[in-house]
């Protein structure tokens, strides 16, 4: 994670931030799951608003549809640069290999998994590109976990 | 005419892609582990290791996607970090066998089932991962024991190439020639069965007096050589054809030295001959121009072989001179790699000693003889053709007789000295096939486009045009000559093909 690249490098105010992120994030997706049937406008209003908060984008941040883009606005908001200086910064190793935004992807979704107890395959997540692909696939795994 | 076997060219090179990945069960650090902890989760490396599976098919369609290359479906190996395989990928491979020529190992392949894959099989096994600490590490170790079919890559162009050779390999051994003869010979130039034999390319023989026959405008019943079987002679939509291919001939001549019925000799030549590719289940051509010019039925008929091997060659089909099929080799090596027709040739030095020029009548005097004294090589033929530039172009040419006495045999008639500045390739294998010649060159000069017979070719230098003499005496006469420069690939199919590689250059 960008608040821990490298030893000297701990960024205790960051973690923070995202601890902090992902308190709130799991209140707007508990107040979700306390509805009966969210309708997907309902839904995709929650979690658009769960995934600004995760990836401490600003009110008026415009949410890109793509979620690599998504990805390198968290890490642009993390470290405070802009989205063309990323590639410039000294990011973390990571041993299996993955792109810091792809990281950011999936943990995303595996967060998504975990809070709204639903589970979107990692085939499934390696498909999802889009944001609004996302939110209609999570809305479909919704729905069916709520009907069983 | 339309062609329903195998073009060389058509060959594909069936790649199997694995792509490995490493799942751990459980989240852990240590000597070989660090990170976030929820980046070390089983769940995450089952969603790194499909995003990473995601990636690579469609990078394979992005790099390697071509006439050259079929892609199969991805095997996903992925082992736990009990380095178990988690699936039969061994078996899922072997259940392939005999699909496929060459594995493409990517992502994550741990060596333990590396190993497996390149024990169980023995087709080239390329290796190309991220770092490539782990592409070093499997390669040292198949190397050293013995497995000499597994390559390291490191760009994806270097696994394009290779499997772009392995095209060619596969082509070569799936080359099958109608050699017209008069009887089996090696009366003149080399004729190299053994090369053919290591190649895996096959010829059969088809009798000049059967093919002659066949030229008769009858049904086939009652050629003399068959009289006792209905022979392969044209059918009247066949003779259309050649009536039709010979006017399109004349349509785009930019000069033309002879007449429409001479040339039309030489077309149904040709017509027969893709006829009897087809009966005999031939995809290439040779034939024999000193044991069968001696019969003199050729020059009863009023045909020579040339304009056939230039239509063949511009068709895709390796069409050579003279039996000689170490030149076909390098046609259809040529062929293949630069999907361009080739130009066999006499491939000779012009050597000037005394003020004078050896054997001068060849070669049509020229100022790059001043500029190049000794310097110079020729490789003069009569049968180039309009699609040396691609398969999609088409060069000016003009069309004149072999023949001067009675202006029969059809050739393309081609001025190299529109063609100044340009790069050429000419390879040739040496008899027993263990070795490669490659010469790389420009064109400083043209000769012949307006003379009879085979004098037609480009002037080129060489840094070292003696020493190049020299070396070639150990491989022969003939090469297959395209446009541009192609030693990278010839090196590397070299290199492939364990065989040693030799250039000599301007």
């Amino acid at each position: 994670m960008e608040y821990n690249m490298g030893p000297g490098r701990r960024d205790r105010a960051l973690e923070h931030r995202y601890e902090t992120a992902e308190k709130e994030a799991k209140k707007i997706a508990k107040s979700l799951n306390s509805e009966p049937h969210p309708t997907f406008d309902e839904f995709e209003t929650a979690i658009r608003s769960y995934i600004r908060i995760r990836m401490l984008l600003e009110p008026e941040d415009e949410l890109p549809d793509s979620l690599n883009v998504l990805g390198q606005m968290n890490l642009s908001r993390a470290l405070g640069v802009s989205i063309p200086e990323l590639s410039s910064i000294d990011m973390e190793a990571k041993c299996g290999g993955t792109s810091a935004v792809m990281t950011k992807k999936i943990l995303l979704i595996m967060a998504l998994n975990r809070d709204l107890d639903i589970y979107l395959t990692p085939e499934e997540a390696a498909e999802t590109t889009k944001l609004s692909m996302l939110v209609e696939r999570l809305y479909r795994l919704y729905e069916r976990s709520r009907n069983r | 005419m339309d062609v329903s076997f195998k073009r060389p060219i058509d060959e594909k090179c069936v790649v199997l892609p694995v792509f490995g990945a490493l799942i751990h069960d459980y989240a852990y650090e240590g000597p070989c582990r660090f990170g976030n902890k929820d980046e070390l989760t089983h769940e995450f490396d089952e969603m790194a290791a499909a995003a990473g599976l995601k990636a690579f098919n469609e990078k394979l369609v992005d790099k390697l996607s071509g006439p050259d290359i079929e892609l199969m479906d991805t095997v996903f190996a992925a082992n736990s970090d009990e380095f178990n395989l988690l699936q039969d990928t061994i078996g899922e491979i072997e259940a392939l066998k005999g699909r496929f020529d060459a594995i493409l190992l990517d992502g994550n392949p741990m060596p333990f089932w590396a190993r497996e894959v390149y024990q169980h099989f023995d087709c080239p096994i390329l290796i190309h991962t991220d770092t490539g600490a782990i592409t070093m590490s499997e390669v040292c170790d198949a190397h050293n024991r013995g497995y000499d079919n597994v390559y390291a890559t490191l760009y994806w162009d270097d696994v394009r190439d290779r499997l772009r050779c392995i095209k060619v390999m596969k082509a070569l051994a799936h080359t099958r020639t109608l050699k017209m003869i008069r009887h089996e010979s090696d009366l003149y130039l080399t004729d190299d069965f053994e090369v053919a034999a290591d190649f895996g390319v096959s010829a059969r023989s088809v009798n000049l007096h059967e093919v002659v026959d066949q030229l008769d405008r009858s049904d086939g019943f009652n050629n003399h050589t068959l009289p006792e079987r209905r022979a392969y002679n044209l059918s009247k939509d066949e003779e259309a054809e050649a009536e039709k291919i010979a006017d399109e001939l004349l349509d785009g001549a930019k000069d033309v030295f002879m007449d429409r019925d001479k040339l039309l000799k030489s077309v149904r030549f040709n017509v027969l001959t893709r006829k009897l590719m087809k009966h005999f289940g031939c995809n290439s051509f040779t034939a024999q121009c000193k044991e069968c010019c001696a019969t003199t039925r050729l020059n009863h008929e009023q045909v020579t072989f040339c304009l056939g091997h230039s239509l063949n060659n511009e068709a895709g089909i390796p069409s050579a001179c003279e039996g000689d099929m170490n030149a076909l080799h390098a046609m259809v090596v040529m062929m293949c790699l630069s999907r361009k027709a080739p130009y066999q040739s006499n491939t000779t030095p012009v050597v000037i000693e005394d003020g004078e020029i050896y054997g001068a009548m060849w070669f049509s005097p020229h100022e790059c003889m001043d500029e190049y004294p000794n310097k110079l090589y020729c490789t003069w033929h009569a049968t180039p053709n309009r699609k040396m530039h691609g398969f999609d172009l088409d060069d000016e040419y003009g069309v004149g007789p072999f023949a001067a006495n009675a202006g029969f045999g059809a050739t393309i008639r081609y001025d190299f000295n529109d063609h100044i500045g340009e790069e050429i390739t000419m390879m040739r294998f040496n008899p027993a096939g263990t070795r490669m010649l490659v010469y790389k060159s420009k064109i400083v000069g043209g000769t012949g486009y307006d003379r009879y017979g085979c004098p037609e070719g480009p002037y080129f230098p060489l840094k070292d045009r003696d020493g190049a003499f020299m070396e070639q005496n150990e491989f022969g006469d003939h090469t297959a000559l395209v446009y541009g420069d192609y030693r990278k690939d010839l090196k590397l199919l070299a290199e492939m093909m364990k065989i040693e590689y030799v250039e000599f250059t301007d």
